[in-house]
């Protein structure tokens, strides 16, 4: 178990607090856009830089005063930082190096890591040859080379172009549950966080917005900006859309906006709101239509095929209407 | 951080401060504060220390226009251009610059001077070298590869893609050179100005030889005042004023590094193209090039090798000969030179390793602690030794310590000093280009600090540090002054050899020397360029 335990750092123009724990076999994620504080995190989780207040727990036990290279962590950096005077497995072998192990057990076990992470027969090669993607994976088998008690990753995929990304997620996501060793994954890519997290943290200037698995955050999140991170959003009024619904709004003093994902707006013929198509676009195995209602504009997904123009209906099933604190207030 | 920076600055100022204050104020102790402060108002008043001011500045100006016109071309092909030889062009251009001022004074006259090869070659009766113009010459031949290091420097730090978007634009090659390359290689112009500007302004032996009582610096004056005159408060009082002329430049140079600091960008790629990539107009600008600067630096240094070998009228090993058996004639050599050949070559070499370990030590350990940060006012200190000459400094190591510490420690501390912002700028850039990154890497893995520097910062910045020694290592052993000033000629190193061998008239002698430090400046800087490549054992 690898946790922050409420850690704050204040910096003239930024405050960051986090407070979360990672279980055995777990990956959190921390997502986030640029400058909300979600490699700070990592890195003072790393020991590379320091909080103001908070304790950081390995397996239970305050490392909060460890140096980094005490800690135990393995880290895998954005641009992977590999020593470039040393070969892939001299790479690998640096921390088995550091922990004097024998030269006959290092090259057994940098032979056992290349095969975990698909590069069998690289030992010799120099880093100069490798592409971003081997890069990558000399990288995650060095880190894990010590065996650390938690795998820290700082967007490992943001140096990959779009077509190699999805296999090295599928692989890092198959070594990771492989070695059930709890992992914090920082990205800004909602797809990478949907697809590899067991939990997902979305921080925002500093400060955790929502938290919850990647269907929870997904179908039920708790902020109108983790709803628009993690995806296209209709955000409506609630007494509108209540109103149009024909529902009585029950309970006055709720949150004041509704969420409904595009995909769970029924779109028909017939149904309680009327609404024109104004604009629409083709993704293969959806179209993704723009519709005018008395509501505004709404976004909707649907297999079926309709001519732009079209007097259409729509409804919103009432399980998938899920109530938003408003974050405008944010700025 | 700032108790650390505070340190490093105290502790460096307390090495280089009161020498200086011993100099600026012995007169005041000798001559009590009314005498003294006459005696000064007495120097500022005199037209003779403004012409020498004058002097300074100007001759220091035009040596500096000069070395950087002449370096410009070179730094270009260096950094954009794989020519063949091109590592023994970096190499070997330096080495007019690590020579001792009497070598490159001997070289000059042998070339230059009126019985010198050139007028001997166009049968002319060309009169350079006892002039301003002489002390340009040899100024340029000096300060040349400073210019060319440091404005190369700054074009290898231009990231190629942005000649490829200048491209993708249709900029014309002109318009690229004006509007692209100009402003990004301005900067290091600039300090290569600065720079080389300084050494001429403080310039010594070129100035005292080839001036005459016509043209003196503030430098030549000071020693003259001190010598000649025994004005201690006279020699201050000059002291003072090129300090802070000096003080001036150097403040200028901060102020340019700072206005035009850039942060290095993340994935900077820089390619140099290849030989034979390039258009044939090119290759033979390029090799054209070379040629003129390799006849302009190395034929007055052949010079002295040539007329080494030819001590008289024919071809003979008499000087040479002389060096190992002492005797010359009925002279007798090593009585001279108050040292063995085996003894110089022993004493030159230890003090210039020792030297450049103390240097090269020192400014790795200042620049890890400042790496990566920027700290305009610790950075300003570093250079403060530039505006210092070293008459001054080593004048002032010598009232202020000697009696109190051996003069070999001494001699190494006064060359560490003045060595330093040269050595500490090299090795900063050095620090400075490993990613902070790595050593996170390393530390991610369990790697404590000594391990660390082991495996990682040593190996990765051996050729930026071996760069460094060789030229701290040939700094000192170029040293003239404090070894001469602190050493009262105990200690002999080659300069002082061939200075005595020069007061006794044994030209032939000193010229032999010559090629023997000549020689072992070449095969040092050859061997440990080549000793130095890649990261070591692999050479992909």
């Amino acid at each position: 178990m690898i946790g922050m335990e409420q850690i704050v750092r204040r910096y003239p123009d930024f405050h960051l607090e986090v407070d979360f724990a990672v279980q055995k076999g777990e990956i959190v994620t921390l997502l986030g856009h640029s400058g909300s504080g979600k490699t700070t995190t990592l890195r003072i989780l790393a020991g590379f830089e320091k909080s103001d207040t908070g304790r950081i727990l390995l397996d239970g036990e305050d490392v909060t005063a460890l140096p980094a290279q005490k800690r135990g962590l393995g880290y895998v950096f954005q641009d992977y930082t590999l020593f470039p005077h040393l070969d892939v497995g001299e790479n690998i072998a640096y921390g088995l190096r550091v922990k004097k192990v024998s030269r006959p057990e290092q090259g057994r076990r940098v032979r056992e890591l290349l095969e975990l992470v698909g590069l069998e027969g690289f030992e010799n090669r120099p880093i100069e040859t490798l592409s971003g993607g081997e890069q990558q994976r000399v990288a995650v088998a060095r880190a894990l080379a010590p065996g650390p008690r938690a795998l820290l990753l700082d967007e490992p995929f943001s140096a990959i172009d779009t077509e190699r990304r999805e296999s090295l997620r599928r692989h890092l996501l198959r070594v990771q549950r492989e070695l059930r060793i709890p992992t914090v994954f920082v990205t800004h890519s909602r797809t990478e966080a949907l697809f590899l997290s067991d939990r997902i943290l979305i921080l925002r200037e500093g400060a955790v917005e929502d938290a919850g698995t990647p269907q929870q955050l997904y179908e039920h999140p708790r902020t109108e900006y983790a709803a628009r991170f993690l995806g296209a959003a209709n955000i409506l009024p609630r007494e509108e859309v209540l109103r149009v619904l024909g529902d009585d709004p029950d309970n006055p003093a709720g949150p004041a906006l509704l969420m409904i994902r595009p995909e769970r707006v029924r779109v028909s013929r017939t149904g309680p709101i009327p609404a024109r198509i104004t604009d629409r676009a083709y993704y293969g195995a959806w179209h993704e239509y723009t519709l005018d209602t008395p509501l505004g504009p709404i976004l909707a997904v649907t297999g079926t095929h309709y001519e732009p123009g079209a007097a259409l209906s729509l409804d919103f099933p009432r399980e998938h209407l899920v109530p938003l604190v408003s974050t405008a207030h944010y700025g | 951080m700032g108790r650390r920076h505070a340190l490093i600055a105290l502790a460096f100022l307390a090495l280089l401060v009161p020498p200086v204050v011993a100099v600026l104020g012995a007169g005041a102790l000798e001559r009590g504060l009314l005498q003294w402060v006459e005696d000064l108002l007495q120097v500022f008043s005199r037209g003779a220390t403004w012409r020498s001011a004058r002097f300074s500045l100007v001759q220091a100006a035009v040596s500096a226009i000069l070395s950087v016109a002449l370096a410009l071309p070179g730094a270009y092909y260096l950094a954009n251009l794989r020519f063949p030889g091109r590592r023994m062009a970096e190499s070997l251009t330096l080495l007019p610059f690590v020579m001792p001022s009497l070598i490159v004074i001997l070289a000059v006259i042998s070339f230059y001077g009126r019985a010198g090869v050139l007028n001997q070659l166009l049968g002319t009766d060309l009169r350079l070298v006892y002039s301003a113009a002489g002390i340009i010459l040899a100024h340029v031949i000096f300060n040349y590869a400073v210019a060319l290091r440091i404005i190369a420097g700054g074009w290898r730090q231009i990231d190629t893609r942005l000649r490829e978007v200048s491209l993708s634009l249709g900029e014309s090659g002109g318009s690229r050179l004006l509007h692209l390359h100009a402003p990004l290689i301005l900067p290091s112009i600039l300090t290569a100005l600065a720079i080389v500007f300084l050494y001429c302004f403080v310039s010594f032996g070129v100035v005292l030889v080839f001036g005459g009582v016509q043209f003196a610096t503030l430098e030549v004056r000071i020693y003259q005042e001190m010598f000649t005159s025994l004005n201690l408060s006279g020699a201050g009082a000059l002291a003072l004023l090129q300090l802070a002329m000096c003080g001036a430049v150097v403040i200028l140079i901060q102020l340019i590094s700072e206005t035009h600091r850039r942060e290095s960008v993340a994935g900077r790629r820089t390619t140099v193209r290849h030989w034979a990539s390039v258009r044939p107009r090119v290759r033979l600008a390029c090799t054209a090039y070379w040629a003129v600067v390799g006849l302009f630096l190395f034929a007055p240094l052949g010079s002295i090798v040539l007329r080494a070998f030819r001590p008289g009228a024919g071809w003979s090993l008499r000087a040479f000969q002389a060096l190992w058996t002492g005797r010359i004639g009925d002279r007798e050599v090593y009585e001279i030179i108050r040292a063995s050949f085996t003894e110089i070559l022993l004493t030159s070499l230890g003090v210039a390793l020792l030297a450049a370990v103390l240097t090269v030590s020192a400014a790795l350990a200042a620049a890890r602690a400042l790496r990566g940060r920027t700290v305009p006012w610790l950075d300003t200190i570093m250079r403060m030794p530039l505006a210092v000459s070293s008459v001054t400094f080593s004048l002032g190591m010598r009232l202020l310590w000697l009696g109190r510490f051996p003069a070999l420690t001494l001699i190494l501390l006064t060359q560490a000093v003045m060595a330093f912002p040269l050595v500490f700028g090299s090795v900063r850039q050095t620090v400075d280009a490993l990613p902070r990154r790595y050593l996170e890497a390393a530390r991610s893995l369990g790697a404590p600090p000594l391990f660390r520097i082991r495996t990682v910062e040593l190996p990765v910045l051996r050729r930026g540090l071996v760069n460094a020694f060789t030229f701290a290592f040939a700094l000192s052993l170029a040293d003239f002054t404090a070894i001469l000033t602190i050493g009262r000629g105990e200690v002999v190193t080659f300069p002082v050899a061939m200075y005595r061998l020069i007061g006794f008239q044994s030209f032939d002698v000193a010229l032999a020397l010559g090629v023997w430090y000549i020689a072992l400046v070449a095969l040092a800087f050859i061997v440990i360029d080549s000793t130095a490549t890649g990261y070591g054992r692999r050479s992909s």
